[in-house]
């Protein structure tokens, strides 16, 4: 579960780097707001969640965008 | 009734992906263009929406060799008029030349404006109160837009289009579907200088916002809400559409969406996987035009001999409001 998550939003930024769960979101080039948007659109995509923004803005690891899709 | 004739005006002077790039070091121009699909926008600097308008009129009427005393009523579509009165359309007739007996009023509406004017042009033409109907959408968001906010200043540009909807044997402006949700209200706005809350000292004070910056007296969207609005109602209002003119995708020879952005648009195309050349989007060296949008689409398109003559198109708007609406119309 958790390792899917994680490989959807590797492949969900197109990005060349290494990414872990502890990867820091400001270390990561390809994360920014369209980036955003494409993370809501997985959200809802594959997990039927509508996430807030306020909370995506609070997230500053990988993890923390895994934990936001897999939680409740 | 059918369109007869489309021109479009956009003002001079470009903001290219190069200055922003400049001004927001974590962009590159490359970046833009590849994820927003804009890589030049135009800005009204100092013209006005009645400007361009009347700019736009003037091309329409000679572009399609247009007698403009057979303009018998003036629809203006903006949200960023010269005044808060009197309403730019008047303004419009007088610079326009055209007759005293005719009327002129403006629509205040954004990014779904086009389909919703149209609806009203066609109720005027149906309903025998006017046979030629000058539609003009003119928006100049620029100007309530922050130099620091990156977000807004990446999409927007300013612009101007004008249609001629006039009476005839055709039937060319099919049925229309609407929606509004004025819940949304707050995502995209410009918070300060109506009379809910005046511009005063304490509503020009900036404040930071990510990498962004702003005061009230600017322009704010909330990206991620108005992407979730758009997931939400645009597939539906296209199958709605479609149904209620009993056709299916395979009758429409192409969607002309609202020019949101690059971004927006593909993961509706994908979503809804609908072949790239039926789904129009082509903002890059425009931006988003607001109401403006749609009609420089389409004749862009016909311009590029994308569509001809008897092609059915459905166009769709989307956004502040939030308001939505679509049609299909016949080129």
């Amino acid at each position: 579960m958790r390792k899917e998550a994680l490989e959807r939003i590797i492949d969900m930024l197109e990005t060349e780097d290494e990414i872990t769960e502890t990867t820091a979101l400001d270390d990561v080039f390809e994360w920014d707001s369209l980036a955003a948007l494409s993370y809501i659109a997985l959200a809802k995509k594959k997990y039927g969640k509508t996430l807030d923004t306020g909370r995506i803005k609070q997230c500053t690891v990988i993890g923390d965008l895994v934990d936001l899709l897999l939680e409740g | 009734m059918e369109i007869k004739a489309i021109s479009y005006y956009v003002p001079e002077k470009l903001l290219t992906n190069a200055e922003l790039a400049e001004i927001y070091p974590d962009f590159s121009a490359k970046k833009i263009l590849s994820k927003v699909g804009i890589e030049n926008r135009h800005i009204a600097e100092s013209e006005t929406v009645c400007d361009m308008a009347v700019k736009c009129a003037e091309r329409l009427f000679e572009e399609h060799n247009i007698d403009r005393s057979t303009v018998d009523f003036v629809l203006l579509c903006t949200q960023s008029p010269d005044y808060k009165l009197p309403t730019t359309a008047c303004i419009v007739q007088d610079r326009l030349g055209l007759r005293k007996n005719i009327g002129a009023m403006d629509i205040n509406l954004g990014c779904s404006g086009f389909v919703y004017t149209l609806a009203a042009a066609k109720g005027l033409v149906a309903a025998g109160v006017a046979k030629n109907v000058l539609i003009i959408t003119s928006e100049s968001y620029t100007k309530y837009i922050h130099e620091y906010d990156k977000s807004t200043r990446t999409i927007f540009g300013d612009g101007a289009a004008a249609v001629y909807v006039t009476k005839s044997d055709n039937d060319n402006i099919g049925e229309f579907v609407f929606g509004t949700d004025g819940s949304g209200k707050d995502n995209l706005i410009v918070p300060a200088g109506g009379s809910a809350v005046p511009q005063s000292q304490e509503t020009a004070i900036e404040y930071e916002d990510g990498s962004s910056r702003r005061s009230r007296n600017n322009l704010f969207m909330d990206g991620g809400k108005i992407f979730e609005f758009t997931m939400d109602v645009v597939p539906n209002t296209i199958r709605e559409i479609l149904k209620k003119n009993n056709m299916t995708l395979d009758n429409v020879a192409m969607i002309i969406p609202h020019q949101a952005n690059k971004f927006i648009l593909t993961y509706l195309r994908n979503d809804m996987e609908i072949p790239n050349e039926k789904f129009y989007i082509n903002m890059k060296d425009i931006g988003n035009t607001v109401s403006a949008s749609i009609p420089i689409a389409l004749k862009m398109a016909i311009d590029e001999k994308k569509l001809k003559k008897g092609d059915k198109v459905l166009i769709i708007g989307f956004g502040v409001g939030y308001s939505w609406g679509a049609s299909i119309i016949t080129i």
